[in-house]
């Protein structure tokens, strides 16, 4: 920005806003007292768990509380004027064309029915009588502007007819036809893959700089926060408790709450070994169960005295445009910390795969999908059958008592790998082999004892619990099924069970719905394990969880893996997870494993191209790192009809690397190439050229 | 150096129903001077200042301090502002030399910025005098010289060659024709990589110029 | 874990939670005025359908030759028929076997009536049928599902006449009219809940501890569905009793001289132009209030129920 003598005010400015919502409870206040300003050209990210109130706060700004919420007090300033107290008319004409916001879903933004060209222009014609044709003009070169490809086709297209990452391209290519002064965000890139993720956040950086709009941008992905966002509002329950410039924030965490948060996500600049994660014990306090006169984190707080037990701490300015509501904010030294007794703590140490014995042998497994074609002669049985080759051809071999991490983007065929494991699919062709036995039938031809052996842990915590029954009863249930333990020990072992994933016994008889989302998930693992498996496949275990829980699922995990001996199968999309959690790492991409290797090896170079994209998408909790910028072009192509050759030479970015652009990658099937006995890459380019690759990331 | 690059993109705009009131808080929380006056879809409607904000003093003479409250308390942008086809704009393309000539020639503080009808900005004299500093290279701590060459071709490229002899980047320069002296511009440049003495040592060595000023400035 | 301090926690822990839960039941219930409502009626009818030998002097079939079609008085509260039968008393024992007698002869008869029985019933049959289209899919579902659309295809009087023609009136087959009737609703129902509820993980989960097909349905999927499936259950129970005073009303309801109130609207209908609408009135006003009471209760169930979803 050009240098300016004296500042700009600030877009929005928001000070002491309280929201209270109208529940069964009574009035609950929601929002507490928040303070920010939002300037020209800057993001300012909203960051917290979950039910911490970033979203009522974008909602109390836009007026879209509903029936039952409103503003207790505070002043919400924006373009110099109060919206605070207006009548609903006013606030349309201040507010007017000027903020835009931008959900998680874009198809909450996006019409179904029509066209993307009509409801593109239409935000011209209709809010800016701005004549038809010249609309369309400008809408093609608003969604040029945002790096759709193709742009004057788009127009054309209906939104179903388009990846997530074009989808939310369009809404904001949509929100920008406003030129608004004030675009809020929420978790707008949170449901999209790592790779698009990142061609969206780089999008985003680039449009607040040409535009000069002022940014809310709410996530919880505190990498997301340090690679986009100017400023940082850290918000817990209902309070803002710290607010700092984003590399101030990450140098110099002040409240105990973001030194916590920052310990809980793994990172992936830093060796394994030190990349603990340390979660912050006990929960977010409920809204109506929050203390007035105390400080919101006393509870969980590892510094909490007497004082922050009866007083209510304020924010205030502890550096430069740093403030904290801490009473003992800058006198803590975080790195003098020791996680307290009452959290336990894994032991991660490195396991060697060697001499342990084989668990699980996959060799060419094929799972395809049948699809019928759209032809008139199906149905008469006569169409061309097209298949999904969703696995096509994956070989592994799963050591006993390690992890093997499975990464790749939606669409790799890691959960149908997983399907095929556990026998919901059955595999097409290929060698399935689980402790000897061939397991390639599905689930209900397969031996009682061998069910027993292989479970899973599953992704979504709100859907793995079934509502009508106790935590005690579905933990039971498998111990009763394979007899685990005699029936009048059930009991007893459900309790042992509870234990383990640090659940208490009062436990047993609750239903699902009194269960947090981290709770539902150790009574998942608690189901998994009760039946003492030889393997338990995870399908992205802590992926719907917030951070907090999120580390302290993972840790529970690996304990119980260490002490049961338990081989584990890690399917997940985050990188820096998988790294922290799994010894071994296979990445995928359209039904081919491209890269297997130890956790070290696969973070390192050599890399495969694959890998190297995924890796430099990955936003990196520290605003210091340098990361490598390679971004991939296009979509996954479809499953239906492959790419020829290797599979992954349509969007390479590392073909040029070979003798005429890499026409080989398009005719042949690329080779084996081993690096170490453990650490294999699928590539055409020789490993020599590929070791020569900067590492991705490097932190200072 | 366009409008569109030096403007203040989502200017503070109100409505015709803005009580003035109001948009005298507005302007004086924010230290400004001017605001759009927008209807529906941000279409300028109108601009107000602080000027129309101002009651002649004849009249105040004539009214006594429950008269003026009431007055004011009445008052809408509607009723005191510049109105539509009376405001002077620039598009986003324009010049901001062009822009500069407008505000001069028409006495004026401010110029929205429009895009078919549409406030997409707002540049000021402030703007404008903000980006003369950069200009001259206000924005960067260094030196600054000022020689004086004769009205000829090529006498500018001996100075920058003569910096770049050197191995020094010139990070702003410009150029007025010498007042009252005819057949002479004066040069200023601005230059950071260098001390005052290397510096002084290379200008003075041009033949034909004269250094008639070095000076350290920054912001 | 000694066993002592294993009863202890039981019943620490136990008791409260369950009797929240039916209290948390009760009191949501309890929020909704329509609830609240439709339940005073449904529960009125219950109440006098129990009660009825004490609520009367007379016997249902008790005929007083002096009193035809006599209005209300204080011996006889909403008058007589045309038999000089007291009509509140034929009503209340009319309500009796709707809701809590099913009479199988003379002598034996089961709890819970007509009404009741039939919807019981078709809720078995449309769950099994719902449950096997919607969680097996497949061929199966085609069958089952192309049958109940052909039975849906009838008109439901037309359905119901069908029926009891082809198998005779009789407390028994008007439960069967009834059941089969209400089986494909029930059953399209229940199909498009397990669609649903089929694509939850913790179906996953018991399909990986290798559960048999009916533990998957009747264990995981149906607890599941029977929030909707309640509700459901409680506006049918009205449409039955519609049903049988259709039926009563047409001659196809119970043989006479039971107290059925649709024979008791047909009978009553020829002395309305007499100057005596009382016997057809007062049968008519029970079969209204006792569906639009269902209908209330099922309403307001389902909006507390949504609400706290």
């Amino acid at each position: 920005m050009q240098t300016r003598f004296h500042p700009l005010p600030p877009i929005l400015k928001v000070e002491n806003l309280s929201i209270s919502y109208a529940t069964r409870y009574g009035e609950v206040e929601a929002v507490r007292q928040v303070s920010f300003e939002v300037n020209r050209a800057t993001t300012l990210g909203l960051v917290g768990e979950s039910g911490c109130g970033k979203t009522t706060v974008a909602f109390g700004i836009l007026d879209f509380l509903g029936p039952n919420g409103r503003i207790v007090e505070g002043s919400i300033k924006f373009q110099g004027r109060e919206l605070v107290g207006r009548s609903e008319k006013e606030l349309r004409i201040l507010r007017g064309d000027q903020i835009t916001m931008v959900y998680q879903d874009p198809m909450q933004a996006l019409n179904p029915s029509l066209t993307i060209g009509e409801q593109l222009a239409e935000v011209l014609i209709v809010h800016r009588n701005i004549p038809h044709a010249e609309a369309w003009r400008r809408s093609i070169e608003m969604l040029e502007r945002v790096y759709m490809p193709d742009a004057p086709n788009v127009m054309k297209r209906y939104p179903h007819q388009l990846s997530g990452g074009q989808q939310q391209r369009v809404v904001i290519a949509m929100a920008l036809l406003n030129n608004p002064a004030l675009l809020i965000m929420d978790e707008p890139t949170t449901a999209l893959d790592v790779t698009v993720e990142a061609a969206v956040l780089d999008l985003i950086a680039e449009l607040k700089r040409d535009f000069d709009t002022g940014i809310i941008y709410i996530t919880h992905n505190l990498g997301v926060v340090a690679r986009i966002c100017d400023q940082v509002a850290v918000m817990y329950a209902g309070e803002l408790v710290e607010r700092a410039p984003v590399k101030e924030l990450f140098a110099h965490p002040l409240h105990p709450y973001t030194q916590g948060l920052m310990r809980c996500v793994p990172k992936l600049g830093i060796t394994k070994e030190e990349s603990r994660l340390y979660p912050i014990r006990g929960r977010v306090p409920a809204p109506q169960d929050r203390p007035w006169g105390a400080c919101i984190f006393a509870p969980r707080c590892d510094y909490a005295t007497e004082r922050c037990r009866n007083e209510r701490p304020m924010l205030r300015e502890i550096a430069l445009g740093h403030s904290a509501r801490c009473f003992y904010a800058g006198e803590i030294d975080p790195s003098a910390w020791q996680p307290s007794k009452e959290i336990d703590l894994p032991v991660v140490e490195p396991r060697a795969a060697s001499g342990y014995g084989t668990v699980l042998e996959i060799e060419n497994l094929k799972t395809y999908y049948e699809q019928p074609s759209r032809s008139v002669l199906s149905l008469f049985g006569l169409g061309k059958k097209q298949h999904v080759k969703a696995v096509d051809g994956v070989s592994l071999r799963v050591p006993r008592g390690i992890t093997v991490g499975v990464v790749g983007e939606s669409g790799c065929g890691k959960s149908t790998l997983a399907k095929t494991i556990i026998g919901l699919e059955s595999p097409t062709a290929g060698v399935l082999e689980f402790l000897g036995f061939d397991i390639s039938m599905p689930v209900t031809r397969r031996d009682v004892k061998l069910i027993q052996e292989l479970q899973m842990v599953f992704q979504n915590p709100d859907s793995t619990m079934n509502p009508a029954y106790t935590v005690g009863q579905q933990i039971a249930r498998p111990l009763q099924r394979f007899k685990t333990v005699p029936p009048h020990q059930v009991y007893d072992e459900v309790i042992r069970l509870l234990h383990a994933v640090r659940l208490d016994p009062s436990y047993y008889d609750r239903f699902p719905s009194q269960l947090s989302g981290g709770e539902k998930q150790r009574v998942g693992i608690a189901r998994a394990f009760a039946s003492r498996p030889e393997l338990v496949l995870c399908d992205e275990p802590v992926s719907a969880l917030d951070v907090s829980v999120q580390a302290a699922v993972l840790n529970l995990l690996l304990d119980i893996q260490r002490r049961y001996g338990t081989t584990m199968l890690f399917i997940a999309h985050d990188l820096s997870v998988v790294r922290f959690f799994s010894d071994f790492v296979a990445v995928m991409y359209l039904g081919h494993i491209v890269e297997f290797g130890s956790a070290e090896a696969i973070y390192a170079p050599p890399y495969h191209p694959y890998t190297e994209a995924l890796l430099s998408a990955v936003p990196i909790p520290d605003p210091c790192a340098t990361q490598k910028r390679i971004r991939l072009e296009g979509n996954v192509p479809s499953a239906l009809n492959p790419p020829s050759g290797c599979v992954f030479h349509t969007r390479c970015p590392r073909r040029n690397l070979l003798l005429d652009q890499g026409k080989v990658c398009e005719v042949e099937t690329p080779p084996q190439r081993y690096n170490t006995e453990q650490h294999y890459i699928l590539c055409h380019i020789p490993l020599e050229e590929l070791r020569k690759m900067e590492p991705v990331i490097t932190t200072l | 150096m366009f409008v569109g690059d030096y403007m203040t993109r989502h200017p503070l705009t109100v409505t015709p129903d803005t009580s003035i009131v109001e948009v005298q808080g507005i302007m004086a929380e924010n230290n400004i001077r001017h605001v759009p006056v927008v209807e529906k879809g941000k279409r300028l409607v109108g601009l107000v200042t602080r000027q129309n904000l101002r009651i002649s003093p004849i009249e105040l003479s004539s009214l006594n301090v429950w008269e003026i409250t009431r007055l004011l308390s009445g008052l809408k942008v509607k009723d005191v502002m510049v109105r539509g086809k009376d405001v002077i704009t620039a598009t986003p393309d324009t010049p901001i030399e062009e822009a500069a000539r407008i505000l001069v020639t028409h006495r004026i503080g401010c110029l929205p910025v429009l895009e078919e009808g549409i406030v997409v900005g707002i540049i000021t004299e402030s703007d404008l005098l903000t980006q003369l500093t950069n200009l001259l290279g206000l924005q960067v701590p260094g030196w600054r010289a000022t020689i004086r060459v004769p009205d000829r071709a090529g006498e500018f490229a001996k100075i920058t060659a003569a910096v770049a002899s050197r191995g020094w980047g010139i990070d702003a320069a410009g150029s007025l024709p010498t007042p009252r002296k005819p057949g002479y511009w004066d040069v200023v440049i601005k230059i950071s990589a260098a001390t005052r003495d290397e510096l002084v040592a290379v200008l003075q060595q041009i033949e034909g110029q004269e250094l008639i000023d070095i000076r350290a400035t920054g912001p | 874990m000694a066993a002592g301090e294993r009863t202890l926690l039981n019943t620490i822990v136990r008791r409260p939670s369950r009797w929240r839960r039916l209290w948390e039941g009760v009191s949501t219930i309890g929020r909704s005025k329509t609830a609240m409502a439709g339940l005073t009626i449904v529960s009125f009818w219950f109440l006098v359908a129990i009660f009825a030998p004490f609520l009367t002097p007379y016997g249902p079939f008790d005929q007083d030759y002096k009193l035809q079609n006599a209005p209300p008085s204080a011996a006889h509260p909403l008058g007589t028929d045309h038999l000089g039968r007291d009509i509140w008393t034929r009503l209340i024992y009319g309500a009796r076997l709707v809701l809590i007698m099913l009479p199988i002869n003379e002598s034996l008869w089961l709890p819970g009536g007509i009404a009741l029985w039939g919807v019981f019933l078709g809720l078995v049959t449309g769950s099994v049928l719902g449950l096997l289209g919607g969680y097996l899919g497949g061929w199966i579902d085609e069958v089952v599902m192309r049958l109940l659309d052909a039975m849906m295809a009838f008109p439901v009087i037309l359905l119901y006449m069908i029926i009891i023609a082809a198998i005779g009136p009789s407390a028994l087959n008007i439960v069967m009219a009834i059941a089969i009737v209400g089986t494909p609703g029930i059953a399209r129902l229940v199909r498009s809940l397990t669609l649903d509820i089929r694509t939850r993980d913790y179906i996953r989960a018991a399909e990986i501890r290798g559960e048999s097909v009916w533990y998957v349905m009747f264990h995981e999927i149906l607890p599941n569905a029977r929030g909707p499936l309640i509700v459901d259950a409680m506006l049918r129970v009205g449409y039955a009793i519609f049903a049988m005073g259709t039926l009563g009303f047409l001659g196809l309801g119970l043989p006479p001289p039971s107290p059925d109130w649709g024979s008791m609207v047909a009978k009553g209908r020829q002395y309305i132009m007499a100057g005596s609408p009382w016997a057809a009135l007062w049968p008519s006003v029970a079969i209204a209030s006792l569906v639009v009471g269902l209908n209330l209760f099922a309403d307001g169930l389902r909006e507390e129920l949504a609400r706290y979803r």
